[in-house]
């Protein structure tokens, strides 16, 4: 992202909930993603990384969730959160995404083809023959080998790998200016987990598409994110590039992060883990929401830190940052 | 798909005799003789001696059986004890009466029980879904014959708007046929349509959590589409399932709703042949139902080819 140019996607003060549930699923996120860039959004089970991305799809069930506030601006539009319609003019086209789960992704009734001209053909008209041309040619640039004959299968017929490829090529039919991928290779066998993440950088910077990539293996973060945002219980609680959060974590939450993984060079040592659970929905702690499982945890903790800078684009949003204050503090 | 549906036949064989050998030793276990009833009051032991042999009754029961199923196989179902008309014919004349029946029903059962079923499943938890289950559970509740009378009482005697009873061939006069025979068919199609809109309602309400329904949604479809082509497409097969097992039901209910319009179709026939020991009527019958029950699962596994890719390549 450069200083100047307007960023690609902005969210501004995303905040939403169950409707049956006072306390936010998501509470106050704010993202940007430039142009070519690949932003991470990281966090365990129930953070709210996946919901995030569902909500500027426009994909949460209107009947269950209720946004409360929040703004998307997407390409120099600005559309409110909650504005369902608006957004769902964007998916598919604009905006496209994929999912987890490469095997039960596509519809086991109808053919690959058929599944793309589709998408085609609801943004952009035209016949048939001309969308099954675009399937045809998004195809062959993700990489799928006798991709002609490929349109005429069924799902069923396809590895996960290939089928994983397949969706990537339908989100990416219509050109979309962001990808938003959801856990995009948890599901896939390792080798062919670096298969697909080069896809989506190789498509990136032919492009310059802005990718979204939302995953809990920090593996994957190190491997392909320009920026990385760290989710706790539905805040954002770090953001930075790849290196400061790497090289220089400061929340405690990211640190738990850091040294649970395990590693293959150095002394062995029993590996850390982040005690305790993710806060319920309607069992958050008042304040800082990491603060039932801090080991730093003060009193000060019962106030809402805020999101503040610690050096260049690295923000942290605790009340003990920088660290070295904190070590010294305590 | 035609090796599939082949080894499927070669498999209705055997059930086919089986259900057959079955009807045959069914009818022995019927209390009541026919030839006492033929041979009338005197009940004179030449006459019965001669009744007997005349209709193989003195036969032992194996050969009384290949007898009989030779004759099946020919179409010969032998000949009614009590009208001396031959089964087969009688079968023919019935069997088109009730298959109209049947039909009309079905298409009042589909073309209630599907869209209302789809439509509480979206709908999940509203009103619309309450409504539609209320409206269901009164449909399994309410007895045919009750609410057979009650349309009639309605729609026939006060409101003069439809014939009470009666049967109309449709080649004599086709819209008479139809009109005569849409009151028997929605007493009969809606009990099948609660069935049908329970099934449906849980088969869509599967489908539309499914990962492919996100991704049809992600693409930016509209709604309608997602519903009606990608959830309701997957949703169909057990659907089919359901609509041909529920054939059985049809049969079943149809001799019930004959009765109470005076039809003269199978389920009348049947009534008749039961209660006059007409043995030979009765086995035409239940073949012939086993058979079209047979049938209709043949007709649901080759819907399965047509809805289901999977199964192609096996």
């Amino acid at each position: 992202m450069t200083e100047t140019a307007p960023p690609l996607l902005e969210i501004e003060g995303l905040t939403f909930g169950f409707r049956n549930q006072s306390a936010n699923l998501v509470d106050g996120v704010s993202l940007t993603l430039g142009r070519n860039e690949t932003l991470c959004i990281v966090g365990e089970s129930g953070c709210g990384k996946s919901v995030t991305a569902l909500s500027l799809m426009g994909l949460l069930p209107p009947d269950a969730v209720r946004i409360d506030s929040g703004t998307v601006t997407f390409e120099g539009e600005t559309i409110d959160a909650g504005d369902f319609a608006r957004l769902s003019r964007l998916r598919g086209d604009r905006m496209a995404m994929i999912f987890q789960e490469p095997m039960t992704s596509l519809n086991p009734a109808f053919r690959i083809g058929n599944q793309i001209t589709e998408a085609v053909r609801h943004h952009r008209g035209g016949t048939e023959a001309e969308a099954r041309e675009r399937a045809l040619e998004a195809l062959e640039k993700v990489g799928i080998p006798a991709a002609r004959q490929r349109l005429d299968e069924y799902p069923h017929q396809l590895s996960g790998g290939m089928r994983q490829r397949v969706m990537i090529a339908m989100a990416l039919v219509n050109d979309p200016s962001v990808l938003i991928a959801d856990e995009p290779t948890t599901a896939l066998d390792v080798t062919v987990q670096a298969q697909i993440l080069d896809l989506i950088a190789d498509l990136q910077t032919r492009s310059g598409m802005g990718a979204i990539l939302i995953t809990h293996d920090l593996g994957v973060v190190a491997q392909v994110a320009t920026r990385v945002a760290v989710m706790y219980a539905g805040r954002i609680v770090e953001i930075g590039t790849a290196q400061e959060i790497f090289e220089d974590p400061q929340h405690p939450y990211t640190i738990g992060l850091m040294s649970s993984v395990p590693r293959l060079t150095g002394p062995r040592q029993r590996l850390s883990t982040v005690p305790g659970l993710v806060p319920t929905p309607d069992g958050m702690p008042e304040g800082c929401r990491f603060s039932t499982r801090c080991p730093f945890a003060r009193p000060t903790c019962r106030e809402v830190p805020k999101l503040a800078p610690v050096a260049g684009e690295h923000h942290v949003a605790c009340h003990y940052a920088p660290l070295e204050t904190r070590l010294e503090a305590g | 798909m035609l090796a599939f549906i082949g080894r499927r036949l070669l498999v209705a064989i055997p059930t086919i005799l089986l259900i057959s050998v079955f009807v045959f030793l069914l009818q022995q276990l019927l209390p009541g003789d026919p030839i006492l009833a033929m041979a009338g009051e005197e009940r004179d032991p030449a006459t019965i001696e001669f009744l007997r042999e005349k209709y193989g009754l003195n036969d032992p029961l194996p050969v009384q059986y290949f007898k009989w199923i030779g004759g099946v196989i020919q179409g010969d179902l032998g000949i009614s004890l009590r009208t001396n008309q031959p089964v087969s014919e009688l079968l023919l004349q019935k069997l088109p009466v009730t298959i109209q029946l049947a039909v009309m029903a079905l298409i009042f059962a589909v073309v209630i029980g599907v869209p209302a079923g789809i439509l509480s499943a979206v709908k999940k938890g509203t009103v619309v879904d309450y409504a539609a289950n209320v409206v269901a559970l009164s449909g399994l509740s309410i007895p045919n014959f009750w609410l057979g009378i009650m349309l009639i009482l309605l729609v026939s005697v006060k409101w003069g708007l439809l014939p009470a009873s009666g049967y109309t061939p449709p080649g004599e006069d086709l819209v008479r046929s139809i009109t005569t025979m849409l009151m028997p068919a929605f007493v009969l199609g809606t009990a099948l349509a609660a069935t049908l809109m329970r099934h449906t309602r849980s088969a869509m309400l599967g489908v539309l959590k499914s990962d492919y329904v996100r991704t049809a949604r992600a693409k930016g479809l509209y709604e309608r589409r997602v519903i009606l082509r990608h959830a309701f497409r997957n949703a169909l097969v057990p659907i089919v399932t359901l609509t041909a097992l529920l054939f059985g039901e049809l049969v079943a209910g149809a001799v019930l709703t004959e009765q109470i319009f005076t039809i003269p179709g199978f389920g009348k026939l049947v009534v008749d042949a039961v209660f006059n020991r007409d043995y030979a009527v009765v086995q035409g019958i239940v073949l012939c139902t086993a058979v079209g029950f047979i049938v209709m699962n043949l007709l649901a596994d080759a819907a399965y080819f047509a809805l289901n890719p999977r199964l192609r390549k096996s």
